[in-house]
Parts: C-alpha cells; sequence; structure tokens
C-alpha cells in the first residue's frame, strides 16, 4: 500500500520509513508539515498516512481534517508524543483510524500499521 | 512548581530512554539554578509551554549523546543537522509524554534547536529554572524547566 508520512523530524521520518518499508508499504512521500502533506497528498494519493501533530505552520489536527476532506477513505495514523488521553480522543473523532505513541520501535511501527491496514478491512 | 512536577518529568526521562534504548537513563539529583548556560551542551531544543503555565523546557546534551542516540534509534546519519533534529525530536518526546499526567492543557510548540551556547532570549526568562541531570551510557546530559507562573494545580490524566 502507498504511505505517506508526516512529521517534523527527519529523524523520525526516516525510522517510520524503515518499519514501514519491512512490512512492504511503499513510501510515496515524506512531509515536514500539514502545508507540505497537503501538497504531497494531492500528488501521490497515498492510501495510508502517518500523521505527527505538533508540528510548525499547519499542525496534525489540522491537516487530518483537511486530507479527510479531500479523502475520507484514507487510513490515518497519528504517531505523536502528547501521551493525554484527551488528545488521541479528539484525533480519533476527527477522523484518525489508531494512535501510536512515540517512542516507539521499528518493529512496532511496521506491525501498528498492518493492524491499521486489517482492522479497515475487517473493520 | 512541586515535587510532583519534578517526579513527572525525571520519570519521563527514565521511561524515554528506556523506550529508544536496552539501557535506562540514570537521573542525577536535580537542583534550582538561576543562570543555565553552565548547564546547557552542544545541542539544545527548547520547547515552550503555555496553558496550564508558561514557561519553556530545554533538553541539552553533547554531540557525542546525541550521536550515540542517532545510532540507536537506526539513523545512519549524523552530521550536525542530524543531531540538531535529534535533540529537538528528544526535546518534544519529554514534555509531549508529561501530558499523560498534566494533561492536554500542557500546551507545548514545536522545537527550536540552538547549537552552541543559547543567548539572550534564548534563555529562561523565570528566575530561576530547575536542573534535571541525565546520564545515559557515558554522557551527562540536561533536561532543565523555567516555569515562570502556574496557572492551575496539576490536572487529571487527559
Amino acid at each position: 500500500m502507498k504511505l505517506m508520512i508526516v512529521d517534523d523530524s527527519g529523524v523520525i521520518r526516516n525510522k517510520i520509513a524503515r518499519g514501514a518499508a519491512a512490512k512492504q508499504f511503499v513510501i510515496v512521500g515524506m512531509a515536514r508539515d500539514g502545508d507540505e502533506a497537503l501538497t504531497l497528498f494531492r500528488e501521490f494519493q497515498p492510501e495510508v498516512v502517518t500523521m505527527d501533530l505538533t508540528m510548525p505552520r499547519m499542525d496534525g489536527i489540522a491537516c487530518i481534517q483537511a486530507l479527510l476532506a479531500m479523502s475520507p477513505a484514507t487510513l490515518i495514523l497519528v504517531v505523536s508524543a502528547l501521551a493525554d488521553k484527551a488528545t488521541a480522543i479528539e484525533a480519533l473523532k476527527l477522523g484518525a483510524h489508531g494512535f501510536l505513541l512515540k517512542p516507539f520501535s521499528d518493529e512496532k511501527i511496521g506491525e501498528t500499521l498492518l493492524e491499521l491496514i486489517r482492522g479497515a478491512v475487517h473493520g | 512548581m512541586d515535587e510532583k512536577w519534578v517526579q513527572i518529568f525525571v520519570n519521563g526521562a527514565r521511561d524515554y530512554f528506556g523506550g529508544i534504548s536496552d539501557t535506562p537513563a540514570k537521573v542525577g539529583t536535580s537542583y534550582l539554578s538561576e543562570s543555565i548556560a553552565n548547564d546547557l551542551l552542544d545541542y539544545t531544543g527548547i520547547i515552550g509551554i503555555s496553558g496550564l503555565c508558561r514557561g519553556r523546557l530545554y533538553f541539552s546534551a553533547p554531540s557525542t549523546m546525541l550521536r550515540h542516540l542517532l545510532v540507536t534509534l537506526g539513523e545512519v546519519h549524523a552530521d550536525s543537522s542530524y543531531m540538531a533534529d535529534m535533540v529537538g525530536e528528544a526535546a518534544n518526546t519529554l514534555s509531549g509524554n508529561s501530558r499523560r499526567e498534566l494533561g492536554r492543557d500542557f500546551v507545548i510548540s514545536p522545537p527550536t534547536v540552538i547549537e552552541g551556547v543559547p543567548t539572550g532570549d534564548q534563555l529562561p526568562r523565570s528566575l530561576r529554572s530547575l536542573v534535571i541531570p541525565i546520564i545515559w551510557h557515558k554522557y551527562r546530559a540536561s533536561l532543565v524547566l523555567s516555569i515562570e507562573s502556574i496557572h492551575e494545580p496539576v490536572a487529571a490524566n487527559g
């Protein structure tokens, strides 16, 4: 499946890319903020997106709303350091399909992305 | 800022290093500092804090530690831009994870990263800052909390 990674940290983008590639995801774009994510999304039409929340310019919450307005079927996994329950609940209410807390291992991000797809297929 | 706040960030530092590596961090005795310039190292990630309180969180580390962290995370690059990225992401994760206890009203900014010693506006506005020494492998980093004012008691989870 085509995956786009959105995070303001290059180290985290690379880590997600390694974990996802090991599970056969195809990385079609990596964005540093919400604005860049919208541009790449229009160009590459990913089926799955990992989304950081705390980013400059357009943050993750605003970007989730914009992406789902363009393409409601997009699967979004929030990958964030924000550990309070209210933030996770808000992201899920907006239409995100999962939430993974930082820090995480390569194995964990890959497995979580697979679970996201299984949930979409069977849910 | 009371003992409860100190413990939240001490536990957060232990959890962070234990989460990204097999080597847990040791946390030294925290202390108050009126001038944190001497506590800051090669790279410093700065997080602006608003909402529940106003202030800044600093995570500062030597280059040697950041290179080791990058390798631990599987990163093949370790030049200055990656070290800056690493210190900013660590500051972001340490502050963001604290919202498990502090709640969503502990609002954090994206990180600003300084290479070298911060000066002027980059230094805390508060009179005294809390410095938490973090030892991981043979390296020493500093987690600094500079809180100007707390608007409410520590919130319940979530």
